[in-house]
């Protein structure tokens, strides 16, 4: 199981990953400078890249890693590593930047292959701040992208919305899962 | 045509309740008389009332095969009874009678008394059923599965929600603030800002929305003329006040709650639908249920029967769900050959695209089970 066990958070600088692993990380998230060495083999051995991290422990053992992707461009290279083995994308978008549907492309096009593999949901936050382009507008732009994902609202600041997000992603992955306990036919011991 | 009145017992003492009920038949359901319990076709039950299940008991033992209708705010464990959940709607108690009379065999084939709400073919192919079963002494439990078709569907129209819609499309087309009157709190939408302000909590509206906009008005006695719609002009657009709530999430809740686990018609439970996209469930009223149904009708079109009995869960809160969605503008109706066939392998739904092209299910499904469960419960 060790291979399904990874959250990628990614996104425009801005649009909350820091504060959305945070908020569902139990321990103390770190912001890493430094990189575990499976990940810096291709770098000069001085370079270090900044990435989000945080954990989430499950019930009777076994955890969630929850990655950030780094925000700039030169660090590309980073997420392909970063994607292998997760269960999706959590594509946070800032409705107040510049060109939120610019975002959304860019993000979406880079990730496609991973997303085809795995899975993806879509939270667009600070709406609070400018409530367009409407939910109802990403959906139809996500659709001329060929993607299908939930998109919901998310003030990254709120746990219970980043947590609602990824279980959008959990549903939209397997809407037969369950919450009750005795319904977990495939545990993982 | 036959005139032979349904025999209608009131169990229990004289309540302000069953006082209600006695007038109900009187006046609203001429096709019956009251009598006492040991002479009636069926029984009415007001299982809230002091002290009833003696009386209950002592009933049921005396006339074993007597049909009940069971009154109460919670779903009794007896499935033997026929209940109607209260608040009681006039229109299911009168459904639930008649169905009762057809079944009694005291409606002859030639009796073409009209049933008092809207007969809709469904519920007209239930009816000749059921008199085709009462020729074979068909049970109790029969008449049950009748009734709750025959109650499965509301006409948004008559309630809160097709005000709404009315309403907030006025407004925002005039882009003029407007105010709804239906003797109940005036509601004022504001469509510049998207938002609406009503001087009550959800607790307040949800009870308000058990009733159909009629059904208020005749209880209160309130407001002769009916509900309207009328500009609000005193406001200037920019001062709203405090506690007010986004149109969408306003009609999300009042459709949900005026559904009261039916389905609005238009959308019947056996035609495949989809979901356009998810509703924004982190702004809107809904038990945690509602993902999984967003997730199972946004993924590939079933109906509304199919998706009960997928994830396994009441009636009512998919039901609700669907009626909320469509209130929205987010349920589209599927062509028959566009659904998902229920009969085929998860393997065969994957090759025509119906699943995920990498459903974890049995790979980390499991995996995935107790990521939900740290989510839902820490
Ligand atoms: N107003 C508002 N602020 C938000 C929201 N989501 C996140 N923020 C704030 O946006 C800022 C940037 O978030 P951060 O997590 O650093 O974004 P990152 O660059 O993607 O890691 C922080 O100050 C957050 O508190 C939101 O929905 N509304
Ligand atoms: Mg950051």
């Amino acid at each position: 199981m060790a291979l399904y066990n990874k959250l990628i958070f990614t996104g425009p600088v801005g649009a909350g990953k820091t504060t959305a692993i945070a908020s569902l990380s139990d321990e103390p998230p770190v912001r890493t400078d430094a990189l575990a060495s499976d990940m810096t083999q291709n770098l000069k051995p001085a370079t270090t890249v900044a990435m989000d991290y945080g954990v989430m422990t499950l019930e009777g053992g076994g955890k969630l890693h929850l990655y950030g992707t780094p925000g700039q461009e030169r660090f590309n290279f980073m997420w392909e590593i970063l994607s292998q083995g997760g269960i999706g994308v959590i594509l946070l978008i800032d409705n107040n930047g510049n060109d939120p549907f610019h975002d959304l492309r860019f993000f979406l096009n880079r990730f496609r292959s991973f997303i085809d593999e795995s899975g993806l949901a879509i939270g667009i936050t600070r709406m609070d701040l400018k409530a367009d382009p409407t939910l109802e507008a990403y959906h139809k732009e996500i659709d001329k992208l060929g993607f299908r994902a939930p998109i919901l609202e998310v003030d990254a600041r709120r746990r219970s919305d980043v947590s609602l997000l990824v279980q959008s992603l959990l549903f939209h992955l397997d809407p037969g899962l369950e919450v009750e306990e005795e319904d977990v036919r495939f545990a993982v011991s | 045509m036959n005139k032979e009145p349904l025999k209608i017992a009131i169990l229990g003492p004289k309540t302000r309740f069953n006082d209600l009920l006695h007038q109900f038949v009187k006046r609203d359901y001429p096709l019956g008389t009251v009598v006492d319990p040991e002479q009636a076709d069926v029984c009415i039950v007001d299982l809230d009332g002091f002290d009833i299940e003696g009386l209950l008991l002592s009933q049921r033992q005396r006339m074993p095969d007597q049909p009940m209708i069971v009154l109460s705010l919670h779903q009794p464990d007896d499935d033997t009874c026929l209940w109607l959940k209260k608040p009681l709607q006039s229109r299911q108690l009168a459904e639930a009678l008649e169905t009762i009379r057809n079944s009694n065999g005291i409606v002859k084939e030639t009796d073409n008394v009209k049933i008092v709400t809207a007969t809709n073919q469904e519920t007209r192919l239930n009816q000749a059923a059921q008199k085709l079963a009462v020729k074979h002494k068909a049970n109790f439990k029969a008449v049950n599965t009748v009734i709750a078709s025959a109650t499965k569907y509301y006409e948004p129209v008559e309630y809160l929600q097709g005000l709404l819609i009315k309403a907030y499309r006025q407004a925002v087309t005039t882009g003029i603030t407007l105010r709804i009157d239906t003797g109940w709190e005036p509601i004022f939408i504001y469509p510049h800002k998207r938002l609406v302000w009503v001087d009550a909590d959800d607790q307040q509206l949800q009870a308000f929305c058990h009733l159909s906009i009629r059904k208020f008005t005749h209880l209160t006695g309130e407001l002769a003329s009916g509900p309207s719609i009328t500009p609000e002009l005193n406001t200037d657009g920019d001062s709203i006040p405090d506690g007010s709530q986004s149109m969408e999430a306003f009609l999300w809740k009042v459709s949900w709650w005026n559904s009261s686990g039916r389905l609005p018609r238009g959308v019947k439970s056996g035609n495949p639908i989809r979901l356009r996209r998810w509703p924004n469930l982190t702004r809107l009223w809904c038990p945690t249920s509602a993902l999984r149904i967003a997730a199972l009708l946004y993924h590939a079109a079933r109906t509304p029967k199919e998706v009960v009995k997928h994830l396994g869960l009441p009636e009512s809160d998919v039901y609700s769900f669907i009626s909320a969605s469509r209130a929205i503008g987010l349920i589209e109706r599927v062509d028959e050959k566009e659904a998902a066939p229920t009969d085929l392998t998860e393997g065969e739904e994957q090759s025509l695209g119906l699943r995920p092209k990498h459903t974890p299910v049995g790979s980390h499904g499991g995996f995935l089970g107790k990521i939900l469960r740290s989510l839902v419960g820490g």
